[in-house]
């Protein structure tokens, strides 16, 4: 590239990279607001930043609690339902007192959480009442084995009003159970001779979620039945309900407490926390200049690009919330930056050494570090996506950012690191002596 | 140049030591599930307003207490709610029988009582939720190996990606056997470091193995054995290597100054779990590498009379 060229390539990056750094840490007030920089617009959960605790007693018209852990399995199943990562249940009395257990939740305040606390505490199990009269009572098929999801669903009807229903999908076991008793049923006749009907009713706790309703076993031809619910909140807390499993027994949501309550990692963690990452980038940084010279500026140029594009990308992909999880997941994606950067410095040093010229060398240095940048890359690509479909909580938020961070590293190696190279090498005079030759067979 | 295998037993004895050892405290006292992740006891002080700074007067107090009968500020954390109107203390094991409720009481109200405010002092039992979900961590573990290996077999040969996925598990087995030993809280957050230890072993791992594959390709090299160029691999990654613990070791020491609570402990997890797989990786990766290319080399010699010569991938 000619001098001029990169002078005023390396002039409008300068320009542009100064306002990026601005946008991402400045904080000042635009007329009675604030701006809050980029990082400022980062979403922290619960574990750095704090959140709402909710302490729910148990209702004087509910059973006694005889397990207590399964009613915490249920409430948990619901939060990672409802996507949230980082939380705390317990359960808890009084010491040395045999009284019911109080529910506390502890979680991030978001807008919605009032309403996700009191669809993760909504009481009843469903149950499937069927048989030849037209309110059936008895009880048809186990919830647990019977059910295999459902879903929330909204449309239109023939008049274009907006209906919302909640379909509930049978395991094998669940249609099979029905089918039979339909089939039983149809079988037999009425007092007047007359083939019986079959009417099935859903109810969900106290509530019925389908009146009874004639079914046949030519009518049921899917494994799928569909409730009609009055809301689309109503309909997604239903929905929620069947698919995580029923809660035995009732809470007093009415009297629950609600308080704000700080970070568990401790009152001034997502301080510190900034403080560490953004110490270890510029330290880093410097290491890398003290190091590889030359090469360390354009490396450490290349590194404030990931900050900042690490930043922006989770402000800019929705539903994100960083964890202290998700903080190991930056710091690690960071790593893999600098990695990646040792390994094409060292290859163009040996290119240097081997008395290749400078272009040669730095076209020769990338090419060779294409593919174990490209393999690294890989391998941790793939622990962050299985780890973002198949695992929950705190490791999916670490398996998110680290995986944003993969991707970013991975441009910053090999795009963003050459660009500044192409740019400012034709500014240097001893190319040989910024790139830090190295001697032949010079251990390091 | 040193030969990183000419310690290869060392490598291995330390290795299984750890092993041997962190398991069976595992397996004897099994893991330090910290506060939030078994049955414990929280003290709950509370005032009905924060005036003058009443709130830390009443935490000092109390947390005076706590060590006048020998309850030492590590085994609890404190979480504050309501504007600091109430201060949640978790312990992780059975304090009922060194705290007494009612001197608690005393010390807090003494503590502001000028301000008119009211105290309440409270000690509940808690119940923590079940937490991991061992066998989806298991099913990820194994989808990501395997997913790992096949890549790696299309671009490090059976050699390479079977080095990659040893030193992995070695790692991850590890870091397990460490928070045995270490006791380092072993909560759902630990499954993070786990698989962090995993992940660090395997792009280390990966690098060395991507590295060996150059050496091959050189020239220079068509006289050495195989275990000569990996230890020139190896020995080449070096600074890669000090430069990563260097860089993680700033995180860490800045979490352990900086932080407070669980956040030190993060802090010390961090240093374990990228130590371990660091070591892992630097010590197996050449050693299972060359044991599997000189295994193929004898059945082919075996088979046919060929000298012995470096292969290039």
């Amino acid at each position: 590239m000619k001098k001029g060229k990169a002078i005023t390539l390396l002039s409008i990056l300068c320009v542009l990279m100064a306002a990026a750094l601005f946008l991402t840490f400045a904080r000042f007030p635009i007329g009675v607001k604030n701006y809050n920089s980029i990082l400022g617009a980062i979403q922290f959960d619960y574990d750095l930043k704090g959140g709402s605790a909710y302490t729910m007693p148990l209702a004087k018209d509910s059973e006694e609690v005889e397990d207590v852990e399964e009613v915490m399995n249920t409430i948990e199943a619901r939060l990672d339902a409802l996507g949230y990562k980082s939380y705390s249940v317990k359960a808890l009395r009084t010491a040395g007192e045999d009284g019911n257990y109080d529910i506390r939740i502890e979680t991030l305040a978001t807008p919605s959480v009032d309403s996700d606390i009191a669809t993760v505490m909504a009481y009843g199990t469903v149950k499937f009442f069927g048989g030849t009269t037209e309110d059936p009572t008895t009880e048809i098929m186990n919830e647990e084995k019977s059910i295999a999801g459902s879903e929330y669903i909204s449309g239109y009807d023939a008049d274009g009003n907006e209906i919302h229903q909640v379909s509930i999908e049978f395991t094998d076991y669940g249609y099979n159970a029905l089918l039979d008793a339909i089939k039983e049923a149809e079988g037999t006749t009425n007092e007047n001779g007359e083939a019986n009907s079959y009417y099935l009713k859903i109810m969900l706790g106290d509530t019925t979620i389908m009146n009874a309703s004639q079914i046949t076993s030519d009518t049921l031809t899917e494994k799928t039945v569909y409730v009609n619910a009055q809301s689309e909140s109503s309909g997604k807390q239903m929905s929620l309900q069947i698919k995580t499993g029923g809660l035995a027994y009732k809470y007093d949501m009415e009297n629950a407490t609600v308080y704000e309550i700080s970070a568990p990692l401790g009152d001034k963690a997502l301080l510190m926390v900034q403080i560490a990452v953004g110490a270890f980038i510029v330290i880093a940084m410097a290491a890398l200049i003290a190091m590889y010279r030359g090469y360390g500026i354009i490396a450490s140029l290349s590194m404030l690009c990931f900050t900042m594009l690490e930043i922006g990308m989770l402000v800019a992909v929705p539903n994100i919330t960083v964890s202290m999880a998700g903080i190991v997941g930056v710091m690690l994606a960071s790593l893999l930056a600098v990695d990646g950067m040792v390994i094409t410095i060292k290859r163009i040093r040996e290119e240097l050494a081997n008395k290749k010229t400078v272009k040669v060398s730095v076209k020769n240095g990338y090419k060779r570090a294409f593919f174990p940048i490209l393999n690294i890359s890989v391998v941790s690509g793939i622990v962050a996506l299985v780890g973002f479909f198949f695992l929950k909580g705190a490791v999916q938020s670490f398996a998110i950012t680290f995986g944003i961070g993969v991707v970013i590293s991975f441009i910053t190696n090999v795009l963003l690191s050459r660009m500044f190279t192409e740019v400012i090498l034709p500014l240097v005079k001893n190319k040989e002596g910024f790139l830090g030759e190295q001697k032949k067979e010079e251990i390091e | 140049m040193k030969s990183v295998s000419s310690k290869n037993k060392i490598w291995i004895i330390i290795t299984v030591i750890l092993l041997a050892v962190g398991m069976t405290l595992v397996g004897v006292l099994g893991f330090n599930n910290t506060v939030d992740g078994k049955g414990s006891y929280e003290v709950n002080v509370s005032i009905d307003a924060n005036i003058d700074d009443a709130s830390s007067k009443v935490q000092k107090a109390a947390e005076d207490y706590f060590a006048e009968v020998g309850i030492k500020d590590r085994t609890y954390t404190r979480q504050v709610l309501n504007d600091d109107c109430i201060a949640l203390y978790k312990f992780d094991n059975d304090v009922t029988d060194k705290l007494d409720k009612d001197k608690l009481y005393e010390k807090v109200t003494l503590a502001i009582e000028d301000s008119g405010l009211i105290v309440e002092v409270s000690i509940n039992e808690v119940v923590p939720f079940g937490g991991v979900q061992s066998l989806w961590v298991i099913l990820a573990l194994g989808i990501i190996l395997v997913a790992i290996f096949i890549y790696l077999l299309f671009m490090a040969k059976l050699s390479g990606s079977v080095a990659v996925l040893f030193t992995m598990v070695l790692s991850a087995l590890t870091y397990i056997a460490m928070l045995g030993i270490t006791r380092l809280p072993a909560n759902g957050f630990a499954i993070t470091f786990g698989l962090a230890s995993a992940l660090i072993a395997g792009i280390q791992s990966t690098g060395i193995i991507g590295r060996i594959k150059e050496e091959l390709k050189n020239e220079g090299n068509s006289k050495l054995s195989y275990k000569e160029v990996a230890d020139k691999a190896t020995y080449h990654s070096t600074l890669r290597f000090c430069l990563f613990l260097a860089s993680v070791l700033v995180i860490s020491v800045l979490l352990i100054a900086l932080g407070t609570g669980y956040l030190r402990f993060y802090g010390i997890s961090l240093i374990v779990a990228s130590v371990v797989s660091s070591f892992i990786s630097y010590t197996f990766t050449a050693f299972i590498w060359t044991a599997i290319k000189n295994t193929k080399k004898d059945k082919k010699s075996k088979t046919t009379s060929t000298p012995e010569t470096v292969e290039e991938q």
